[in-house]
This record gives structure tokens, sequence and C-alpha cells, in this order.
């Protein structure tokens, strides 16, 4: 199969299998900011914005991403040389450690402070239940999107 | 590689048709289709272009189409009737991505072992508009029963009351983004103080849902101070079959607490 993607605001041509799922596609196509986990929905490690909804790439079958989708991977709001505030946010808060999750929960955290720009501790941490961070212990990652709301707020 | 073509129908009539192939499958979320063995399958009906994405409310009754997410509906839910069971059981089933992706068709359909979502509906007596092979308006609870009413047909729509009544939601999870082991759901009709219907169901048992009618029987007509705890629990008589890490019995067990809890936190309710 092949179709015309929206990724990242760039148009993208993939040729996938009819059974592939959107994380081997996008992978095997040079995304690999996009991490593969868990492959069950468990971990986020695959998460990606589908229409700016945060989706587990895993469980999604490649051909079910039309050409009206748009897809976002975290290299789409921010790289190494133009970080997002988000990504800074959470470079200034100790908020990383191995960096597997980090893509994932950075995108969660988008995907939160696009529909609410002050989310209380509660909010983020029901936002970030898909996200699975197995060094940080969470609590810098939350005050990290915190941080995050702050400086975009002052923005 | 696999040979599955996938069509992504523009209308109602055209899925029928579609349907008419048995070696075709339905895609909604997609979140049970992505996890299962293929093989057999020769089509993968896409429903995203059918614009059965929606919530509308038509004097009491709530129609939820088929492809709206689990997100989708708590959000437009939660305008309408902020207590309602069905706010109270998705919000919290699975997680965020998931909750994104899994739709309310889709979870009906496949009937997964855990489900957040067919407590609620058997207890508010729900409603589903089929097309296919078999076509009009079907009860919930009669979907799950009768194999020929799942067989080459479509889920278009759920429809529900919008009821005030007390309610209350349990899911036994290991952590809070887990999938449920079990639930439990209980809507509770008040005359005054006193209980004129009950329903209360508890999917995840060894019959994978099981109507807690001895339960149901037990609590009409009492008041919230004439109900026992302890006989409600020795009502609830579930296998729970718990998973590698869960002891069956200890599990059942927690069913019977559990439901008790169910019933005191509907009452609680305001």
């Amino acid at each position: 199969m092949k179709t015309q993607f929206n990724i990242n605001g760039k148009t993208v041509k993939l040729t996938f299998t009819p059974e592939e799922h959107l994380l081997y596609t996008l992978r095997q196509n040079g995304f690999t900011e996009v991490k593969s986990g868990c492959k069950e929905g468990e971990c986020g490690a695959c998460l990606v914005l589908l229409n700016g909804k945060p989706v587990n790439s895993c469980l999604m079958f490649t051909a079910s991403v039309t050409e009206e989708d748009k897809l976002l991977t975290v290299k789409g709001i921010g790289d190494l040389h133009e970080p997002h505030v988000i990504q800074e946010a959470f470079v200034d808060s100790g908020a990383i450690q191995c960096g597997f999750c980090t893509p994932g929960i950075v995108l969660a955290a988008y995907a939160l402070l696009q529909e609410n720009p002050t989310p209380t501790e509660e909010e983020v941490k029901k936002a970030m239940d898909g996200n699975l961070c197995r060094c940080t212990g969470y609590v810098k990652i939350i005050e990290a999107v915190q941080l995050a709301a702050k400086r975009l707020q002052k923005k | 590689m696999i040979n599955i073509k996938w069509t992504y129908p523009v209308s109602l009539a055209e899925t029928s048709s579609l349907l008419e192939k048995k070696s075709n499958v339905l895609h909604g979320g997609g979140t049970n289709l992505s996890g299962r063995d293929l093989s057999g399958v020769e089509g993968i009906i896409c429903l995203k272009k059918l614009g059965l994405n929606y919530v509308k409310k038509d004097n009491n009754i709530i129609e939820i189409g088929a492809m709206t997410s689990y997100a989708e509906t708590v959000k437009a839910l939660s305008s309408i009737s902020p207590e309602h069971i069905l706010v109270k059981a998705l919000k919290d089933a699975a997680n965020t991505p998931c909750r994104n992706r899994i739709t309310i068709g889709g979870s009906i359909a496949y009937v997964p072992k855990w489900s957040d979502l067919i407590g609620a509906l058997l207890v508010l007596d729900a409603t589903l508009v089929l097309i296919g092979k078999k076509s009009g308006e079907f009860k919930v609870a009669d979907y799950l029963e009768q194999k020929e009413l799942r067989e080459q047909t479509l889920i278009c729509s759920v429809r529900v009351k919008n009821t005030v009544h007390r309610s209350a939601h349990y899911r036994d999870v290991k952590t809070v983004n887990d999938m449920s082991l079990f639930t439990v759901t209980v809507l509770l009709e008040l005359d005054g103080t006193s209980i004129k219907t009950a329903k209360a169901y508890i999917v995840g048992t060894k019959e994978r849902i099981t109507k807690l009618s001895d339960v149901e029987n037990y609590l009409i007509g009492k008041r919230k101070d004439e109900i026992d705890e302890s006989t409600v629990q020795d009502l609830v008589n579930v296998s729970i079959v718990g998973s590698r890490i869960t002891d069956p019995e200890y599990m059942s067990y927690k069913a019977k607490v559990e439901t008790a809890r169910t019933i005191v936190r509907a009452l609680e309710n305001d």
C-alpha cells in the first residue's frame, strides 16, 4: 500500500503492508524518535499525536491513517537546535534520565497544554496516565510540565 | 505477507454490502484488531469516513455514534450530563492514548474480556442500531447473547437514557492505567428515600457478564440506612477468573466487598 501522509507538517509518501503498524512504518522511514516499547499500548513510548490527540502508534494500523490526518512526532514540536518550551523545561527540571520515554511524555504534555494551559497536578498526572517512566519516579516530569505551563503563559 | 484489502466506505449502504463477505472485518479504533491474528481475514473495512462520530441528545435519549472514542464520549457527555454513569465508567478506562482510540462500537462488537463500557450499557438497558444481516434497534443484552446479531452486522450507534438516577462504577485494576480485571456497575432509581429500581452487573466474571439479580431484589424498597453490606456481600455469588498474578478466590471475595461498597457510593452521590 502507498499513501501520502502529513507528518510534522510535511507531506510524505510512504509504502507499507496492509497489516503493518504505524510504529513500524514511522521507524522504518526515519522517524526513530518514535520509540518501540511494550507494543501493547501500555507504556506510551511510541506515542504520537494524531490530529492533536495522543495515540499509541503500536496499536494503530498504518492503513487507518489517511491523507486528511495530521501526525506529529516529538521532532515536529522542536529539536536539539530549536527546542520547544516543553523540551527546555524537561531539561531544566532534570526530568530526563535514560530518555527512552521522553518523546512520548513530551508529546503527552504538549497535547495537554494545548487543551489546558494551566493544568493542576492531578490533571497532569491524568494526562500522563498512558506514559511509563522506569527511571525518574515522575516527580520531576510533573514539575517539568508545570514549569512549561508557566513559561508558556508568560509568552 | 498477508494479502488484506482495506476499504474505506463512505455510506452505510456500501458498508452493508461489504459485510456480505464473511472474511471482511470491521475496523473502528483498531485497538482490538491490531493485536489479533489476521489469518483468514481478506478485507478490513475502515469505518472512519462514515460520519459515525457524534454524541447527540434528543429529549431524554442520548445517541452515541459507534465511531465515537471513549475520550470524545466522556467530553461530550460531561457537558450534557456530568453525573451520567457512562462518564463515570469511561473516564478512567485504560489510559489517555487508548481512550483516544477505543470506540464505543468496537468495544461492544469485540466484547473484550475487560470492559468498562458493557456494565454501564447493561444497567442503562441500552439499545444498538444495527445494519447488515440484521437491521434495526436491538438491546445490548440481546446483542451480547445472540450470535446472529453480531455476525455480519455493523453497530451504527448506541442509545441510552439520559438518566439522573444514582449510580456508581468500580473498576478493579492493578495500576490505575491498567485494563480492568472486573467492574461493578450500579444504577439505582429512588422514590423519595427508598430504592424503586436497582440494576447491578459485574463484568469480568467466569461467565464474563453477571447480572446481580439477588442484590437487585434485595435493594428494592430499602432506604440507604436499611442496607446491610454483609447481606449484599452474601448475595454476590460470582467467580472471578483472575490472572497470572491474582488469586481467583481472593478476587471473587473482592467482588463481593466492592459490590457492597459501590452500592453505598451510588447512594452517596447527589
